[in-house]
């Protein structure tokens, strides 16, 4: 009865940890397009509404996604801050230290904070070209995050299995 | 603590440059008109026509323009086309001037590449700038004539308009204010600054001459207030809503009637007599009919 017990727990827990392992690879793909759309979202209110950066992050910071909200509440709350920071110091502060928990990377984070030169600084057509360069280049990071979601997480996932089993075959 | 006026006019100065400011007594808080910030001099404040400085270290120029950009919420885009007209104008209806190093594309003001200096002008109101002999005087068997009032800047012409367009429209007059620069009723996120009355609708840095033409259209008035009529759209606009049968309340640069009369952009406004009355507010700001 222990053996099995234990052959379930060894199985149950390797399956657990490449699930979670594919599970990061979703979760970076899927807010790698939430950010996709945050850029969307900001070239159309610029566009039509010539809303202000400080109105457009309050929007973003209601929106209902946890990943966007937990980045741009903190972005909220820092610009809502009476003191002497500029707002390209309050953006890729805001990215830096909330974006790796919303599940982006280095990389992802590194193009949305070089936004910062450029977002409310310039006309509405200099502004919408820096944030389509931003989008094309988070759109590759999406299609190699989509690869990697296609071949690692399938990977980690069998691996993981895999090696349960194998532990389980060698105690046994 | 400032006085709740200066207050948020300067909410776009750093917090030291604003400690400054609680050096003024407050009696000279309440009657501060303009704060003067220029590129190597310390603050300064003007209050009762004089400026005079403040105990801040001199203002560098990357400070005028994170000033500048504090203003504008750090969204230069919403405020270009103001920009290009030499200013800004900020929750509450304070307008900031811009003076600096341009960049200037096929004859047009494009951007600011330094600031140099920036005027912030302390929007209040005064309540019962209007006496009630002129409300009086605009209003006719229930209906209110056309009138124009003449000044140069600095003599509370939109103090005024905003004072009369409350005071009509608490009387139950159909008002509507077309507010290009966002200075009459400073709107903020929908809701106006300043009291405009309880039957006032308002249009928002629309020019003028559209704003006058939606107004007219959608909301029927019985009155449009037009702040500063500046080009031949403005004039036309105030000829078109009073050929509507609407009441047009204006005011224009001019030191008196024989100025008005000299400039040419006034002179259509002159043959269309679109105006009942014309007005001249005088040094003291009284405000004087002219025959």
């Amino acid at each position: 009865m222990l053996k099995i017990m234990g052959i379930v727990l060894i199985i149950g827990s390797f399956t657990g940890i490449g699930i979670s392992q594919r599970r990061q690879f979703r979760s970076h793909v899927a807010v790698l397009g939430e950010m996709l759309s945050v850029l969307d979202m900001i070239s159309n209110e610029l566009s039509f509404h010539l809303a202000s950066i400080p109105d457009i992050v309050r929007q973003l910071a209601a929106d209902s996604r946890p990943a966007v909200s937990h980045i741009f509440s903190a972005m909220r709350d820092s610009i809502a801050k009476d003191d002497n920071l500029s707002l390209t110091f309050k953006w890729m502060k805001a990215f830096k230290e909330c974006g790796r928990e919303a599940g982006l990377s280095e990389d992802d984070i590194g193009i949305l904070c070089d936004l910062s030169d450029f977002i409310g600084k310039y006309d509405v057509q200099a502004q919408q070209k820096s944030i389509e360069y931003a989008r094309t280049r988070l759109s590759r990071q999406l299609a190699v995050a989509s690869e990697e979601l296609k071949s690692k997480g399938t990977v980690y996932r069998t691996c993981c299995v895999a090696a349960g089993i194998l532990l389980v075959l060698v105690l046994i | 603590m400032l006085e709740q006026r200066l207050e948020q006019a300067a909410q776009c100065l750093p917090p030291e440059l604003r400690a400054a400011l609680e050096g003024l007594p407050a009696a000279q808080q309440a009657r501060c008109e303009e704060l003067r910030l220029r590129a190597g001099q310390p603050l300064a404040a003007t209050v009762g026509g004089t400026e005079r400085r403040l105990n801040s270290r001199a203002l560098e120029p990357t400070q005028l323009a994170e000033i500048l950009r504090r203003a504008t919420a750090y969204s230069v885009h919403a405020f270009t086309g103001s920009l290009r007209q030499g200013f800004v104008t900020v929750r509450g209806g304070h307008r900031i001037g811009v003076c600096g190093q341009t960049a200037v594309q096929e004859q047009e003001l494009l951007s600011y590449r330094h600031i140099s200096s920036l005027n912030i002008r302390v929007a209040r109101q005064v309540t019962g700038a209007a006496p009630a002999a002129l409300v009086r005087q605009l209003c006719e068997r229930g209906s209110v004539c056309s009138a124009l009032f003449l000044a140069p800047p600095g003599r509370g012409k939109t103090t005024l308009l905003r004072d009369l367009a409350r005071q009509l429209s608490d009387s139950g007059i159909r008002t509507a204010l077309a507010d290009e620069r966002a200075e009459l009723a400073a709107l903020y996120e929908g809701m106006p600054q300043f009291d405009i009355g309880t039957h006032t609708d308002v249009l928002d840095g629309c020019p003028k001459a559209e704003a006058a033409m939606i107004l007219v259209k959608t909301m029927s008035p019985q009155l449009l207030v037009l702040d500063e009529l500046t080009s031949e759209r403005d004039v036309r606009a105030a000829e078109c809503a009073s050929h509507c049968g609407t009441a047009v309340l204006a005011s224009a640069h001019a030191w008196d009637l024989d100025d008005f009369r000299l400039r040419p952009l006034y002179q259509r406004l002159a043959e269309a007599r679109i105006f009942d009355r014309l007005f001249c507010i005088g040094s003291d700001r009284t405000v004087v009919p002219v025959p």
